[in-house]
């Protein structure tokens, strides 16, 4: 209790303040800018984050990603161009209620939805994460190999069509940490003569290049097939009244506990959970002989499920260190900038940086009401910023985000390569966050794995005295050999009748 | 070229990369690091993963990917990674704010501005902009002209 009132005195500070704010607008106009999104809001932010205190660097980049989320329900709305994926179930409904003047209103329903659902989540969080976090403090490292393992497995297979490419992403990342110096025999390794890589490859350069380096160089592609956009006319955000509530309110509840359900797997993301809720607020609405029609039952699910994500997200970042999706991976690797070491043990050594993100978020999520009138005014006003000069601006402010966490040319350099290697791995649909997630995690599983190995000292069997890494490693190899069984059972099923005939 | 060609070239490309790193790890600078047990073990398992992911890949590409051309403007990204390239080189032998602002405007011309003065205006007055942000109110030093 004494660490959540110490939380709640420092989240309360004016710099605090000031951070969430200025994260949650910048957020905001981010997610609304098409093409931009929770990332590169998160990534072009860093460089701010360097000299800043821990919680004020956290608030500021849990603002961003609030906003962020948000935002993109805005261009879906008014230019029926998603700002980020997240918000694409929401174009479904709020582009046609739009077209019948009502873009107000529709921008009113996606606010009211989006402040309830990330509340709901930072409730969720504040609930789940200790006992989370409780439970994980009994992990050795054998829980701690299954439970990396399986949290890789899961984000390499869900974030890909094909299973293999995010493995293969999960692995590329993890044997980008093998960079540097052998934890055993304090030997370099794999530095092919450089001295600079001697200290390992630099995270946020890694995060930076591959991807707000890479979506740059992405949208110089893009820009250039583009049409101009038409925006729908809208005068203000017009917030729904309550008797237009009845009814609708098991919906938006039931959103926000997808939302935040879906939060917690890692891998799945926001996109994911709006999707689902969509769907399920489409079956199961006493109006869904309305959607597509512009009902806001649709704009309330996708809306309250998408920001619900943020904190569920957040759960087993905080409680067990590993983080679901860039975004949290991002926030893990400034923790680590400012010293801080994320996993288990992070609720026990640092309880008030934890408690004050439940705090900030929570924050920044009840600044969504004020941002969404402000920035429904002026998003006409933001579409005509060229979009040459939104890259290079962008792009300046990454090579400052490679440059300050170590003042090295050599991370300069690995940023533009890693940003190379992002355009590449976009094209051939090889998904990107699998390998930041894997490189964050890259040091501490390998060392978890070599105590593993000693511990078991040759016996494999004692895994079966750990239940729970037992578990874990089971759920690991569902994923990763499932797909192929289920391929197997339905070719062997398909071939049956045919033998018989 | 098709996508199922480029895919299958990239595919076959990084299992080579794989096997390379496999064989690295039984180079002689390693040698020492043989003796701690597990030591190298580790990396060896990850290289044999990547190798078997990557021809996975390998086996969809040239099993189930499109046979399509798809459209991508390469010189437009080589211009644009090279103009980046660029303002790195200069980043550390004339200083940010000088290679901030020939980037900005270099950049902003080949991506289409046409009115060239209100850019490089707009390049000096950001860069300088940054500059104060992060060497005066955050304390980050950036390289200087002379530095």
């Amino acid at each position: 209790m004494d660490a959540f009132l110490q939380a709640l005195l420092q989240t309360f500070d004016p710099t605090v303040l000031f951070c969430v704010f200025i994260g949650t607008a910048l957020g905001g106009v981010m997610g609304a800018l098409p093409g931009l999104g929770a990332v590169v809001g998160i990534t072009i932010c860093l460089p701010f984050t360097f000299t800043m205190e821990p919680i004020s660097a956290i608030a500021l980049l849990l603002g961003v990603y609030a906003g962020s989320v948000y935002g993109g329900s805005i261009s879906s709305i008014l230019i029926n161009t998603p700002g980020t994926p997240a918000s694409a179930a929401t174009a479904l409904e709020g582009f046609v209620m739009a077209k019948k003047n009502e873009a107000g209103l529709a921008i009113g329903w996606a606010t009211t939805a989006s402040v309830f659902g990330g509340l709901f989540s930072c409730m969720v969080l504040l609930f789940c994460a200790p006992q989370l976090a409780r439970f994980a403090l009994r992990f050795g490292p054998l829980e701690m190999t299954a439970l990396i393992l399986m949290g890789l497995s899961c984000i390499s297979t869900v974030s890909a069509d094909n299973i293999c490419k995010g493995l293969f992403a999960g692995i590329v990342g993890l044997s980008i940490s093998l960079i540097g110096m052998d934890p055993i025999s304090g030997m370099t390794r794999f530095t092919f003569g450089s001295f600079a890589l001697t200290a390992g490859v630099d995270l946020i350069s890694v995060i930076v290049g591959i991807f707000a380096v890479a979506e740059m160089l992405s949208r110089v592609d893009e820009m250039s097939r583009q049409a101009a956009v038409n925006v729908v006319q809208c005068d203000g955000m017009r917030i729904p009244r309550l008797k237009d509530w009845k009814g609708r309110g098991w919906g938006l509840l039931k959103s926000s506990i997808i939302g935040s359900i879906v939060g917690i797997l890692p891998g799945a993301g926001s996109a994911t959970a709006a999707f689902i809720s969509y769907g399920e607020a489409r079956r199961s609405s006493p109006r869904r002989a309305n959607f597509g029609n512009g009902e806001p039952d649709g704009i309330i699910a996708a809306e309250s499920s998408n920001n619900a994500v943020t904190g569920g997200a957040l759960v087993p970042s905080l409680a067990l260190g590993l983080p679901g999706d860039p975004v949290t991976a991002i926030m893990l690797a400034t923790l680590v900038l400012h010293g801080v070491v994320p996993g288990v043990r992070l609720m026990q050594e640092s309880p008030v940086i934890v408690y004050s993100s439940f705090l900030t978020l929570a924050l920044a999520t009840c600044l969504l009401l004020p941002l969404g009138w402000a920035l429904t005014k002026a998003f006409t006003w933001l579409l005509r910023i060229p979009e040459a000069l939104l890259i290079c601006m962008i792009l300046i402010l990454c090579v400052l985000g490679a440059y300050g966490v170590r003042s090295s040319n050599t991370d300069l350099w690995i940023m533009l390569l890693a940003g190379i290697v992002g355009v590449i791995f976009r094209y051939f649909s090889v998904p990107a966050a699998p390998l930041v997630i894997g490189l964050v995690l890259g040091a501490q599983f390998e060392r978890v794995v070599l105590q593993s190995a000693i511990l078991v000292d040759g016996n494999w069997w004692v895994i079966f005295e750990h239940p729970i890494a037992l578990f874990l490693l089971a759920a690991s190899a569902l994923m990763w050999f499932g797909p192929a069984v289920l391929w197997i059972y339905r070719k062997l099923r398909t071939q049956k009748p045919a033998l018989i005939s | 070229m098709t996508y199922r060609y480029l895919e299958t070239i990239f595919a076959a490309t990084m299992v080579l990369l794989g096997a390379t790193l496999f064989l690295h790890t039984f180079a002689e600078e390693y040698a020492a690091m043989s003796d701690n047990v597990g030591a190298l073990l580790y990396p060896r398992f990850l290289f044999v993963m990547w190798i078997a992911t990557a021809l996975g890949i390998l086996w969809n590409a040239l099993r189930n990917a499109p046979n399509i051309i798809k459209e991508v403007e390469w010189v437009r990204i080589v211009i644009a990674t090279a103009c980046v390239a660029v303002f790195l080189f200069l980043f550390s032998l004339v200083g940010f704010v000088i290679a901030s602002s020939i980037f900005f405007t270099l950049m902003a011309l080949f991506l289409g501005a046409k009115n060239v003065l209100a850019v490089v205006a707009l390049a000096v007055a950001y860069s300088y902009g940054i500059n104060y942000v992060f060497t005066q109110l955050l304390q980050i030093s950036l390289p200087a002209l002379g530095d």
